[in-house]
């Protein structure tokens, strides 16, 4: 159930330029929140700027009750939360959204990120290693200065394989060619793809994957008013054989879609 | 003592000020995790049409300076899945209900209510959308001309008993023209503003923000606006108003009603803050009891002008 925390915050450690890692104490998130899953933070009491801020959950810590979160500086509201400070309290509703679903037993789940896109994956590969599963993460950037946090990705027990758009770190490419690479490496109903990043990104890894008779799931980032399904801001186009176009919504019906519910292409 | 919140809009009594507005409460259901709906005035349900709509494409939403764009265009269930499938979650609370209601013709605005008034649920109120600034037929064209409000709202009238509130646009020349129209019309209340016609443009891409171009604009941005506009209503008009735009805290609501609302809606704060409207009325009544206010109505249209 989702709900309204009062967040103190613990740490705030900037990881690259733009990008900073949010620690903040909150018991009851850490024990609530799924891979997949945000929370929707408001930066200030003052109504600029008005929405709150949707930021994926990056890692649970369920014993000391914290959670994490990473951002990218892009504008005013992400500005003013990268200057907050430990003992400055945050205002987080949630958790909010769906989560990814668990891959078939016997299978290899490989994760492919684009930038930021590493946030909810980071929590789901961490999950699927307490699960006892050991997931194959690509993860891909413009440079090797956007592949971040590579401190917590380095740590843990699954496959990491990199790539930038530069060459300055991992593979000179795409993630993408990454994943076709993997996808090349075993018959198609051992593996189960879940990708988070630009849509041009996703629209290629579905490509790719229907190429290769792969099933998975996106997680996808939108703008939002609420978060929770009141606005309806955050649609999408919906797949289905209908000529009328329908949609869902990215807060409530995601941010989590299975490759089959919603159409990239429009 | 306890302060007396209560106000009437004509014949609907309201327990307080407070109620919330269509398009930022979806049908109670997303809200009610955050608190006890009951709280509440009233209750002003999405727009409902008589079929489902989809609405329009993303993107669909823009932040603005202290506002929001939206160009949703009425995406709702559909008269028939709203009585089944959301109508039934709202009668548990003790508010009033206000069914939103909106056509692209006079005959499908009278079929909406006739599905309506043929339900044995509970509903106290319509709120009648003329106002949308976002679909192509119908919306805002029901409120632009004082002509066609009246002829809308006389026909309507006819097909219910239950009280009538007419929502006005503020993108016409003469709000109170069209106000005195539907309030001749039977309009038992109108309410005031909708969103106000607004476009954000992203200078990168030299594209606008909405996939419509233009949408409507709400938020803290437009609370002198609509002030303004309950203001000119209220000078034109004897008939209750409901003030709407940019309230989020219990003093916007005293402001809306010392110019003459005699309640308000919250409607983006929604949003922001899901159980900002409960927060306002738990503040109007320490207010009240603090100040020695006995009864909240006693402050409708009291504003001091010197001439």
């Amino acid at each position: 159930m989702p709900a309204l925390h009062a967040c103190p915050v613990t740490r705030n450690e900037q990881v690259s330029q733009t990008v900073f890692r949010l620690t903040l104490h909150a018991p009851d998130l850490a024990l609530a929140a799924a891979p997949g899953q945000f929370v929707n933070i408001r930066i200030q009491e003052a109504p600029v700027p008005l929405w709150r801020r949707p930021l994926s959950v990056y890692s649970v810590d369920r014993d000391a009750g914290s959670i994490r979160l990473l951002f990218e500086v892009r504008g005013l509201g992400t500005r003013i939360l990268a200057a907050s400070r430990p003992g400055t309290t945050v205002d987080a509703l949630g958790p909010l959204g769906s989560t990814f679903s668990a891959p078939p037993p016997e299978t290899l789940p490989i994760l492919v990120a684009g930038g930021l896109g590493i946030a909810p994956l980071h929590f789901w590969a961490e999950e699927l290693v307490r699960a006892g599963r050991r997931p194959l993460l690509l993860f891909g950037a413009r440079t090797a200065e956007a592949l971040c946090p590579l401190d917590d990705l380095r740590r843990l027990a699954w496959d990491l394989r990199l790539a930038t758009e530069d060459g300055t770190e991992g593979v000179h490419g795409m993630v993408t060619e990454l994943l076709a690479t993997a996808l090349a490496e075993r018959a198609p109903q051992q593996t189960m793809v879940y990708a988070c990043g630009p849509v041009p990104m996703l629209r290629e890894v579905v490509r790719i994957c229907a190429a290769h008779g792969v099933d998975g799931q996106i997680c996808l980032e939108t703008l939002m008013a609420c978060g929770f399904g009141a606005c309806m801001g955050c649609a999408v186009p919906a797949r289905g054989c209908s000529p009328q176009p329908s949609y869902k919504l990215v807060c409530k019906e995601g941010p989590v879609f299975t490759f089959a519910e919603v159409d990239l292409e429009r | 003592m306890n302060a007396d919140l209560q106000v009437a809009i004509g014949p609907l009594a309201l327990k307080n000020p407070v109620l919330v507005a269509s398009g930022t409460f979806g049908y109670g259901e997303e809200f009610a995790p955050y608190f006890d709906l009951s709280i509440l005035g009233g209750v002003v349900t999405k727009t409902i049409t008589f079929e489902a709509r989809a609405g329009n494409p993303p993107p669909r939403i823009a932040e603005t300076t202290a506002g929001m764009l939206n160009s949703i265009g009425l995406a709702n269930v559909g008269v028939e899945a709203f009585l089944r499938e959301k109508l039934p979650f709202l009668q548990r609370f003790s508010t009033a209900i206000i069914v939103n209601v909106a056509g692209r013709s006079t005959e499908e605005f009278q079929a909406v209510l006739r599905c309506l008034e043929e339900s044995e649920l509970r509903i106290d109120a319509y709120e009648l959308n003329y106002s949308c600034p976002n679909v192509k037929e119908g919306g805002m064209a029901f409120s632009a001309s004082p002509q066609v409000a009246h002829a809308v709202t006389s026909a309507l009238r006819k097909v219910t008993r239950k009280p009538l509130i007419a929502k006005l646009t503020p993108n016409v020349t003469n709000i109170a023209e069209i106000a005195r129209a539907v309030a001749e019309a039977g309009a038992d209340a109108v309410s005031a503003i909708n969103t106000l016609l607004g476009m954000a443009v992203d200078y990168r891409t030299r594209g606008p923000k909405l996939g419509s171009v233009v949408g409507g604009l709400s938020g803290p941005a437009i609370k002198p606006v609509a002030l303004a506009k309950v203001w000119e209503i209220k000078k034109a008009v004897d008939i209750p108003i409901i003030g709407i735009g940019g309230v989020q805290s219990y003093e916007d609501v005293l402001e809306f009603m010392i110019v003459g609302a005699s309640a308000v809606q919250v409607g983006t704060a929604n949003f922001v803050v899901p159980n900002c409207a409960a927060r306002i009325v738990r503040d109007l009544q320490r207010y009240c009891e603090q100040q020695g206010i006995c009864r909240l109505a006693d402050l409708v249209g009291t504003l001091q002008v010197n001439n």
